[in-house]
């Protein structure tokens, strides 16, 4: 009986539950003692949720494009970030331009619904041509050379807005309108934060939507289950995964303005640990799958902002919040490892990952 | 005597029951053919041998030993090669390459080994390399050693990963439909060469065929499946005239290709 | 779309493209800072040499790509596609010039304006502007007409030229630290202090000219005579080959200079980080984006034990390495077991992971105590051999030269070894590789363990080099810049992580103005590569046809 277990369990098998086993002890013993020491009030934590629940829509945002990248060529679009980045980068100069001329202020509405405009639009175009200089001659071409070409890819956007634009971190002006708290249900929570949940919200039922019932969304879908039967069904399948990227470049674009809103800067770089984040989102949900990557990109964003004080405070960690992005790396690998089909969805067979 | 036992193995795919609690006995230095329409569940018997895939229910003893749920790489250790439906070699290594790394099983060095230039690593390679320009030679590509695998003519590739799979000197050979998209000569060649590895050789193998011409010539024995389950076993000529295969195969729809 | 119009719609679109090519290294500033350089003294700054090289190159493809076979619609094509591409940038100064851009394009300046028109102002200048693209169109319909000999010998020449004027700051000191009257001479014959003078130019163009064509009129003779050379004596001239080498590479330091020396070390330690993770991603085919990690653990190790200034553990540099070494293997392991069962983009990613979070914590206020946080760990002595303290780069040179060597004998042993055919075989398929009985654990985490101990060796000789370890030295970039500098010179192959680092990390040494898009060159680079010469600059000899094939061995399942 031994004899047979031996020869079924690796090593590494063990190591693997040993590691998980480890770090959920971990987090485990570190919430306890973060609670029973009582660091933190539960205002605190109602004020790291509803952070975290704004920067998780964020993610949610930016994950749907990977996501559906992801089913339409199977290949993780790297640069994905960068499209999140041109948008709002370039929206900046509109949004100086209005405040400059007060336009912001007499008409804050129409304002920042240009801004959108503008930064989907810059999103979009980066994504639409992504793909067709950078990706499209490389369909069949074995499987690293896409993905070092999407590395490729990413670097040079970023070091193109970085010499476009410069390298400056740049202060989006401040908009009247979206300043200060609201008091709901005696709690006071940040404005912004609220508008950011709402239009983030909004923004992923109407591409759910789209997705899901309009003609397009269903021929995407059918590209991304099986490119030659969609092709035999008569759809355009150049055509519709262009319209993938450019879909994911309008989410990214929106999700951009949303993060310069909230953060109030924006820069070259801003688009990589994002950008990251996002595709741990997605990979969360389950590569591939759309609600899964909106789900994982919220879950992202509360665990991002709660975990620091709840697993490290406790383990007396010195200065937990530099810690947060080791957390969602962390969050990343750890999913790759024991879950690389996602918390929700087989999509993706073992064998792909 | 028998050398391969399955019993009641059952593999499934979601709600698609792939194999279907077969029982199947392969006895030693046979030609064992497992023939059915497309996607009985032929090629997933192979990979639920070889522990591509791990079968639900069932076991599987090989010379006595129970070999289910080993890994792939142990599978080859026990002495077990196959062969793909579509042919699988590493394309970008030359043949000798491929042959040698079929050889693997029987070489020992390491890490250090080859660094430190020891002499039985050295001994071991010179080995090796003979034991596949050998092989090379068995299958005809003598003096072809050093042209990439994905350069080959489609029936050179074949005999390529023939000679890959005989590398390891299994007990038992897994032959995918080797002459898929032969011509006759070719598929004449094939024949011989399987019968001569099975006489001359003392392997035992396995084969999944399509062609009628070949399995009624060279198998000792024949196992139907469909649909995953077995639905006949027998001589050549017994299988030949069973009423339910002939069935299986003309409802099956595409006339499973009785050239 | 009439016949007329689609005769000239490569012409158009294609300098289009080139039209938006130049405007990008317009406005992200490349023009402007390599103005200060001179390709040809006083005649030539190098941006303006960039934008024109783009502009005859876009003009030769839309030539070349017109399918009409009539020369003279090839020639209009290359003139109408010179035309456009200056056309974007003789908007681009129409309109910077009359309204204020520069509050978005950092790199709109009257300077860049300058740079372009030459310095004349008002419409004289983009005139100017249209008439040198004219100009390039026509010279790019030119060589489109001529015969192959001559189109080859103006674009070698012209090569040559470019070349000579960009490594000027190589050859110059070269040239100088000799000392003798000629190469003194010599020196001031070719080069002012700034770029070729233009006697020197013509003549490296007359030189190579005679040179290219008496090897033409000879190659064939000399390969047959070595080819029929007996083969105890070609033997005997490939050793003298590699001895010649190995002198070189041994006296090398001697005549480069302080600084060149330092390139040069640079350089060295990219090829050892290269040879590394070659044996990871062009041997094993795992593409590992963590590997600085490693070279950090190394760098650390060595600062950790030698330098006083947080512990004093007192050990000498050749001490620490070995344990540098052994540490970063064992972490090459350790982290390599978790990723096992990970193929391709998620193993990047995952790797990339780990690589972030090793960074984060070291620069975490947490583990300051031990690895000094932000300020990281200073006072790292310099290696000591045998009583010899080695301090100059040229110094350092030489332990790198040792690990280099060293690296590549290992690689090469282990290529054609039962763990390189595994490692192979990995790369190519891995479910067949298991199915010829190789353990994918043990192969992947040789691969990963000796990746990570060559990435330790050469931290640790980088620590002691730079004399003070942060974590700053070590983020994602140096990943990629390996990644990159073996994908360009060529997967898998020795030559190319040569090739590769002298061309990624040596140029930009050489060209200050460069360090500033370092990055941006890369990023292009590597598509650039990737969609036309997958294979890489000094591809591994059977390599060569390997990435074009298309791909279905990687997608189909075992069936
Ligand atoms: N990895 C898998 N996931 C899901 N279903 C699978 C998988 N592999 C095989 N199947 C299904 O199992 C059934 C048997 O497939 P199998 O490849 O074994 O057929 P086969 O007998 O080899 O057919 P053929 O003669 O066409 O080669 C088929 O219906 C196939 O679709
Ligand atoms: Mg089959």
């Amino acid at each position: 009986m031994f004899q047979k277990w031996k020869d079924r369990v690796t090593v590494t098998d063990i190591v693997m539950w040993m590691i998980g086993g480890t770090m959920l002890l971990l987090c485990l013993w570190g919430s306890v003692s973060t609670i029973r020491a009582g660091l933190y009030t539960s205002s605190h934590w109602i004020d790291f949720c509803i952070f975290g629940l704004a920067q998780g829509s964020i993610y949610a945002l930016i994950a749907t494009g990977y996501t559906m990248v992801y089913g339409v060529l199977k290949m993780i679009n790297f640069a994905h970030g960068e499209v999140f980045m041109s948008g709002p980068f370039t929206g900046y100069f509109v949004a100086m331009a209005f405040w400059r001329s007060d336009f912001l202020d007499t008409h804050p509405v129409l304002g920042i619904i240009v801004i959108f405009g503008v930064a989907m639009f810059v999103s979009t175009m980066i994504a639409y041509f992504l793909e067709k200089i950078a990706y499209r001659p490389l369909r069949s071409a074995p499987r690293l050379i896409p993905l070092i070409t999407a590395i490729g890819a990413s670097f040079f956007l970023q070091y193109l807005f970085r010499g476009l634009y410069g390298s400056g971190i740049n202060a989006y002006p401040d908009i009247e309108i979206l300043e200060g708290f609201w008091m709901i249900f005696g709690i006071r929570v940040l404005k912004i934060q609220v508008i950011v949940i709402i239009a983030a919200v909004l923004l992923m039922l109407v591409l759910y939507n789209f997705i899901m019932l309009t003609k397009v969304g269903k021929a995407i879908r059918a590209v991304s289950e099986d490119k030659e039967a969609a092709a035999l069904m008569g759809i355009n399948v150049d055509a519709m995964i262009s319209t993938t990227f450019v879909i994911g470049g309008m989410a990214a674009g929106a999700a951009g303005v949303l993060y310069a809103l909230m953060f109030k800067q924006v820069h070259f770089f801003m688009g990589f640990i994002p950008g990251i984040k996002a595709f741990t989102a997605a990979v969360l949900g389950g590569i591939g799958n759309i609600p899964g990557a909106m789900l994982g990109g919220v879950f992202l964003g509360l665990i991002e902002s709660v975990a620091p004080a709840l697993f490290l405070d406790g383990l007396g960690i010195i200065a937990p919040y530099q810690l947060k992005d080791a957390i969602a790396f962390s969050m990343l690998v750890m999913v790759l490892i024991f879950r690389p089909t996602g918390i929700l969805g087989e999509r993706l067979s073992a064998k792909k990952a | 005597m028998i050398l391969l036992s399955i019993q009641e193995m059952t593999k499934r795919f979601g709600g698609l029951v792939a194999l279907d609690a077969l029982n199947i006995e392969v006895k030693g230095k046979t030609i064992h053919s497992i023939i059915g329409p497309n996607g009985a569940g032929k090629t997933t018997f192979f990979n639920c041998l070889t522990g591509f895939y791990r079968p639900e229910e069932g076991e599987v003893a090989f010379e006595g030993n129970s070999i289910v749920g080993l890994s792939p790489d142990r599978i080859v250790y026990k002495g077990i090669a196959r062969t793909y439906q579509n042919i699988r070699l590493f394309p970008n290594l030359t043949a000798l390459e491929n042959v040698m790394i079929g050889y693997h099983v029987h070489l020992k060095s390491g890490f250090l080994g080859p660094i430190l230039g020891l002499k039985s690593t050295i001994k071991e390679e010179a080995k090796a390399k003979e034991v596949a320009l050998d092989l090379l030679k068995y299958v005809k590509m003598e003096g072809k050693e050093d042209a990439l695998a994905k350069n080959f003519p489609y029936g050179e590739q074949r005999k390529l990963e023939m000679a890959r799979a005989l590398a390891s000197q299994p007990k038992l050979l897994l032959l995918d439909e080797p002459t898929a998209g032969m011509n006759p000569r070719e598929t004449q060649d094939m024949m011989d060469f399987i019968e001569h590895m099975r006489d001359e050789l003392g392997i035992t193998i396995v084969l999944i065929e399509h062609q009628m011409r070949v399995v009624m010539n060279i198998s000792d024995i024949v196992t139907v499946l469909d649909y995953g389950k077995m639905i006949a076993e027998g001589l050549p000529e017994e299988i030949k005239n069973n009423k339910t295969v002939i069935e299986a195969y003309l409802g099956s729809g595409d006339a499973a290709d009785s050239h | 779309m009439t016949k007329a119009q689609s005769l000239w719609n490569h012409g158009v679109k294609i300098g289009a493209i080139g039209g938006v090519s130049v405007l990008i290294i317009a406005l992200v500033g490349m023009i402007e800072s390599f103005g200060k350089r001179d390709i040809i003294s006083g005649i030539l700054p190098m941006g303006i040499a960039m934008a024109l090289i783009i502009c005859i190159l876009v003009a030769y493809i839309a030539a070349n790509k017109t399918p009409i076979c009539e020369k003279s619609v090839k020639f209009a094509n290359a003139v109408i596609s010179g035309f456009v591409t200056s056309g974007f940038l003789a908007l681009l100064v129409a309109i910077g010039r009359s309204f204020n851009i520069r509050d978005m394009f950092v790199g709109a300046s009257p300077a860049l304006y300058k740079a372009l028109t030459a310095g004349i102002a008002g419409a004289g200048g983009i005139f100017l502007i249209l008439a040198v693209g004219l100009i390039c169109g026509i010279f790019a319909g030119i060589l489109i007409i001529l015969n192959d000999l001559p189109r080859k010998l103006i674009i070698n020449a012209l090569a040559t030229i470019f070349v000579l004027g960009l490594l000027q700051e190589l050859i110059i000191p070269i040239f100088k630290s000799w000392d003798f009257g000629v190469t003194n001479y010599l020196g001031k014959l070719f080069y002012t202090q700034n770029g070729l003078t233009i006697f020197g130019t013509v003549l490296a163009a007359v030189i190579y000219c005679i040179i290219s064509l008496l090897w033409k009129a000879n190659q064939d003779t000399i390969k047959t005579t070595y080819k029929d050379l007996p083969k105890g004596t070609r033997k005997k001239v490939k050793t003298f080959g590699f001895f010649v080498l190995a002198v070189f590479l041994i006296v090398l330091p001697q005549f480069l200079g302080l600084f060149l020396s330092e390139v040069l070390t640079i350089v060295g330690l990219y090829i050892l980080l290269g040879l590394g993770l070659n044996i990871v991603v062009g041997y094993a085919g795992l593409l590992d984006l963590g590997y600085v990690a490693f070279f950090a653990i190394g760098s650390y190790v060595v600062a950790i034990l030698t330098s006083p200034e947080i512990f004093s553990f007192g050990f000498n540099f050749w001490q620490a390495l070995p344990i540098a070494v052994i540490l970063g293997i064992t972490a090459g392991v350790m982290l390599g077991i978790p990723v096992l069962k990970m193929r391709g983009d998620y193993l990047a990613i995952a790797t990339l992971g780990f690589g972030e979070i090793i960074r984060i914590l070291v620069l975490s206020d947490f583990l300051k105590p031990w690895l000094g946080g932000a300020q990281g760990i200073g006072a790292i002595p310099n290696p000591n051999f045998m009583g010899f303290q080695m301090v100059k780069p040229q110094h350092i040179y030489y332990l790198i030269l040792a690990g280099c060597m060293l690296v590549v004998f290992i690689s090469i042993r282990l290529k054609n070894s039962r763990l390189g055919r595994a490692w192979m075989a990995m790369r190519e398929d891995e479910d067949v590789a298991q199915a010829m009985g190789i353990n994918l654990v043990a192969t992947k985490l040789f691969a990963f363990a000796t990746g990570a101990g060559f990435s330790a060796l050469s931290g640790a000789i980088f620590a002691s080099k730079i004399g003070s370890v942060y974590p700053h030295s070590f983020n994602l970039f140096i990943s990629i810049n390996v990644v990159c500098l073996i994908i360009i010179g060529g997967i898998g192959s020795l030559p190319g992580v040569v090739v590769g680092a002298a061309v990624l990390m040596g140029l930009p040494e050489l060209l200050r103005e460069f360090a500033e898009y370092r990055m941006f060159v890369y990023g292009a680079a590597l598509v650039a590569m990737m969609l036309l010469r997958p294979e890489g600059l000094w591809p591994e000899a059977r390599h060569k046809i390997e990435l074009h094939g298309d791909d279905e061995t990687q997608t189909q399942t075992a069936a």
